[in-house]
């Protein structure tokens, strides 16, 4: 990973995306954008949160077993997510 | 390997204990309590959990006597609610969840992939602590009353109804999952991290597969129960209704999160067992595992497909009709990965030169009790079978002849097989022998009979029943007396070895792996110069070529 | 330099790093069980948690959400200056992202106070009725915020229906064959609803996710805050160079999940909804 002065300038970078993100996802949510709302909060959330994973978290310079550790984790959150929704999702009563 | 061959025809009995090993380095309490060499800490873990074994066994001896007869003899409903939680929390989380990966993990997989330790030493220590410190929050809730919800701790019984020590088993088994998910994490790192040269992923034995899958649900599964704990705990005494009905909540929510983990934790409870019965069969058969890389990845298979089927406990609980037609669906899964050990174990044995020393014994029981086990999972699984069977006996039994029948029974096949290589000594055979025996005939008088009583419709959990179920109940329970004899012969002989038994050498079995090239105790850094690895594991036809 | 279970300092540093990032593993799936709550929640209380939710203070939100990034870019500074060896820059930037954290914690101790002023903390006195009769004790702007609290906790622990009576009660409620039976809920004042029950349906559930989520949140802060005075320490003792900065990089990873987390419960607990009530 850059352990250099240069990487500053990539930090200070990702915290403008993130600060630019937080003011739109702000303004977003004063619109109102039918059912897209929530998709448009959760995308740049995501795009924040993938931000600060590859640059701040140095994801983006390590090694192939880093970056699968992190897909794992999110693959079994996605896991609970969706089969935990197959049922709340499918129920006829609620 | 071929240190292995210049080792491993020394004949047992004819060694002499080496003066240098990790157990003669020092004999202050002091050494033990800081110590962080694996090897000490699988002892310390070896104390602990053979402690709450026998805890949750005196639980499961009064759950017993009162079933002998229909009538509430000995307890009421109160006290037998509390007898069969308390046997279930300290027999699964306190016993089962570490058995096998906390002592036999603990002590072989750094000696098995040639590492002098595993990567985090005082966080494995400190592991230990943190189990010791749950432990005792589990046993202090069991001495100021107990606790009477069932292990799975429903809401809203536990949150809102329950007069008994909820919080603070609950915060028990939190601190205890929180020691598990260290340990898993350590040995992720360790077999990432810390194979000696030459081994490679496919020369690593499948002891090491399965604890390796075992850690990945230990640390993917303990934190949600840890959360669905906290928001227990603070519904209980903070009333942040999360799960609470009056409020909007819905307890099946609980389930859901509870089963997330719940589920794959049976897995954390069997495929180290699998694990140590690869590592036996092969030694017995002296021959070649058949289907390494199937044998392997039906390990991992099986710690991912558990995450995929816990809803199949909740039929009954509300979940939607969808649901339990995906749940049921692949839960059928599990069964392939599980079936491949199966038949790949068998074909081991095909054409080996079997031996039947009493690890062996065990394999066999394993063998034939797993797979009953599993096979009645199956009835389970399917949905409309599953309503007339659920909250029955033949639920009962099921996990019990896969707990009991498979891992401990595992567990007790390891112990015997490595217990030459912890203590340095080996196990006298007679006694052995017996102790195996009585414990399967024991294991399927009790067990067997439950299958038929829950088929008739005996539900579990009650601490009366019609009379005319007594007579099943009356074999159950004596055949709980033999099993309990079963258990304790072990303590006795395995006792009487430590002074009296044979000096074992470090290769009693002739078998392969790098933990029976080092001497017997190892010495406190396992190997005297970093081993290089050049072969397959169980090259055991390959010996005999060389030769 | 390396301890001696290790063959070399690289083997270490890999391993030290793999063990946090399977430990941050282990975060997403703890916190994972509280999103997947919020996920079944807000599916089946669509409106009210919309209700609810706009009656956070979203300016005290955007502000935190501005400090917690900002403590997340001066601590990467910080691990970028440890990597240098940059002495006082590292203990400089530790000490802005500890700074800047207690200002968050500190906003999160005005939002909550607010939230037990307004009744709308989960228990007993909980009250929330946005469309119906307003609740007893809320806006009376004479009332100190301490004397609020206190009332609360009396009027929890005092009067609670249900529950707290059978704890108290609990020795002679297990001589009971039945326990469920002896510790069934009873209501507050007998045919008459008491304000909590006539809050609006899920929105109970709403603030017990709120303070569940963002407590859980903030009680990472705290140990991350605390990790940090020990990071302190060993950095005023010059312990971090280039050649050893694992501690500080490992707790730079921790310190970034947390952010991470914040991320997704600001738009996830302060923005939903907005629109419909039109500016705050």
């Amino acid at each position: 990973m850059s352990a250099h002065a240069g990487a500053i300038k990539g930090y200070f970078a990702v915290f403008a995306v993130l600060m630019v993100g937080t003011m739109l996802t702000y303004y977003a949510a004063f619109q109102d954008l039918g059912i897209w709302n929530t998709p448009i909060a959760l995308f740049i959330a995501v795009t924040k949160a993938v931000c600060v994973v590859l640059i701040f978290m140095h994801v983006k310079d390590s090694n192939r077993l880093t970056k699968v550790t992190v897909v794992a984790g999110l693959f079994w959150l996605m896991i609970l997510f969706f089969l935990t929704m197959v049922d709340f999702a499918s129920r006829p009563w609620s | 390997m071929s240190a292995a061959a210049a080792s491993g025809h020394l004949v047992a009995g004819h060694e002499v204990m080496p003066e240098e090993n990790y157990l003669s380095v020092d004999h202050s309490l002091k050494s033990w309590l800081l110590t962080v060499d694996h090897k000490r800490i699988c002892i310390l873990y070896l104390l602990t959990i053979t402690f709450m074994f026998f805890i949750g066994g005196a639980f499961a001896t009064m759950v017993r006597l009162e079933l002998l007869t229909p009538a509430g003899d000995l307890m009421q409903s109160d006290t037998y609610n509390k007898a069969f939680t308390m046997h279930a929390v300290f027999m699964i989380f306190f016993f089962l969840v570490p058995s096998i990966p906390a002592t036999l993990g603990n002590f072989l997989l750094p000696l098995a992939i040639g590492a002098k330790d595993v990567a985090f030493p005082r966080l494995n220590l400190l592991s230990w602590y943190i189990f010791v410190i749950g432990a005792s929050f589990a046993v202090i809730a069991m001495i100021t009353g107990g606790v009477d919800t069932g292990w799975t701790l429903y809401t809203p019984f536990s949150t809102n109804y329950s007069n008994t020590n909820v919080m603070m088993t609950a915060v028990g088994i939190l601190i205890a999952g929180f020691s598990s998910i260290l340990t898993g994490l350590n040995f992720i790192v360790t077999i990432h991290r810390m194979r000696c040269p030459g081994m490679s992923w496919f020369r690593l034995p499948l002891f090491v597969w399965a604890t390796y899958a075992t850690s990945l649900i230990q640390v993917l599964g303990t934190p949600v129960l840890a959360i669905t704990l906290v928001l227990v705990a603070l519904e209980r005494g903070f009333h942040i209704g999360i799960f609470d009905p009056a409020l909007g909540g819905d307890p099946v929510l609980f389930q859901h999160m509870f089963w997330f983990y719940s589920h794959p934790a049976v897995y954390i409870m069997i495929l180290p067992g699998m694990g140590v019965i690869s590592e036996v069969i092969t030694c017995f058969s002296h021959k070649r595992i058949f289907g390494y890389k199937a044998v392997a990845f039906s390990s991992v298979a099986i710690a991912v497909f558990g995450f995929l089927v816990w809803a199949h406990h909740m039929f009954v609980a509300g979940i939607s009709l969808y649901a339990g037609l995906v749940f049921s669906f692949i839960s059928f899964l599990v069964a392939i990965p599980s079936a491949i050990k199966t038949f790949n174990w068998s074909a081991t044995l095909y054409k080996g030169s079997v031996r039947w020393d009493t690890p062996m014994l065990y394999v066999f029981g394993f063998l034939g009790l797993f797979t009953i086990g599993g096979l009645t999972g199956l009835f389970l699984a399917a949905l409309g079978l599953d309503i007339h069977l659920t909250d029955t006996y033949f639920v009962v039994a099921h996990f019990h002849y896969v707990m009991v029948g498979g891992m401990v029974l595992a567990y007790l096949c390891g112990i015997h097989y490595w217990w030459p290589k912890i203590t340095g000594k080996m196990y006298p055979e007679l006694p052995a022998k017996a102790a195996a025996i009585i414990v399967f005939l024991g294991f399927n008088l009790t067990f067997f009979p439950q299958f038929i009583l829950g088929y008739l419709g005996m539900p579990r959990r009650y601490h009366a029943y019609p009379a005319e179920w007594q007579v099943m109940n009356v074999l159950s329970s004596a055949g709980a007396s033999i099993l309990a004899i079963g258990f304790l012969l072990p303590m006795v002989y395995l006792v009487w070895s430590l002074k009296f038994g044979k000096v074992a050498g470090p290769n009693p079995w002739q078998a392969t792996g790098l933990e029976w090239e080092t001497s017997s105790p190892p010495p406190e850094h396992n190997f005297h110069e970093t081993p290089v690895v050049t072969t397959e594991p169980y090259h055991y036809g390959e010996k005999e070529r060389e030769i | 330099m390396h301890k001696h279970h290790f063959d070399t300092f690289d083997q270490q540093k890999d391993a030290s790093s793999f063990g946090m990032w399977v430990f941050l593993v282990q975060e997403i799936m703890f916190f994972g069980g509280l999103f997947v709550a919020y996920l079944v929640y807000r599916h089946q209380y669509y409106m009210a948690f919309g209700t609810s939710s706009a009656t956070l203070r979203v300016d005290l939100g955007l502000f935190n959400t501005i400090v917690l990034i900002g403590s997340s870019l001066t601590m990467a500074i910080a691990v970028n200056a440890a990597q240098r060896s940059l002495q006082k820059r590292l203990i400089a930037f530790l000490l802005a992202t500890m700074a800047l954290g207690a200002t968050f914690l500190g906003v999160k101790v005005i939002e909550y106070t607010e939230k037990f002023e307004k009744r709308e903390v989960p228990g007993a006195n909980f009250c929330f009725n946005p469309q119906g009769a307003p609740c007893k004790g809320v806006s009376h702007e004479e009332e100190k915020t301490p004397d609020l609290i206190q009332r609360y906790l009396n009027g929890r622990f005092g009067k609670l229906p249900g529950l707290d009576k059978a704890a108290e009660h609990g020795a002679e409620a297990t001589t009971h064959a039945e326990a469920g039976e002896a510790a069934a809920p009873e209501p507050g004042v007998p045919g008459e609803a008491t304000e909590r029950q006539r809050s609006m349906p899920g929105s109970e559930v709403y603030f017990s996710l709120y303070f569940a989520m963002t407590g859980m949140h903030a009680l990472h802060m705290i140990v991350g805050i605390g990790l940090m005075v020990w990071l302190l320490y060993w950095a005023t003792k010059g312990l971090y160079s280039a050649e050893y900065y694992t501690p500080i990089e490992n707790f730079g990873l921790y310190w970034h999940f947390v952010d991470i987390v914040w991320i997704f419960l600001f738009p996830l607990l302060y923005l939903i909804n907005r629109h419909i009530g039109g500016h705050h």
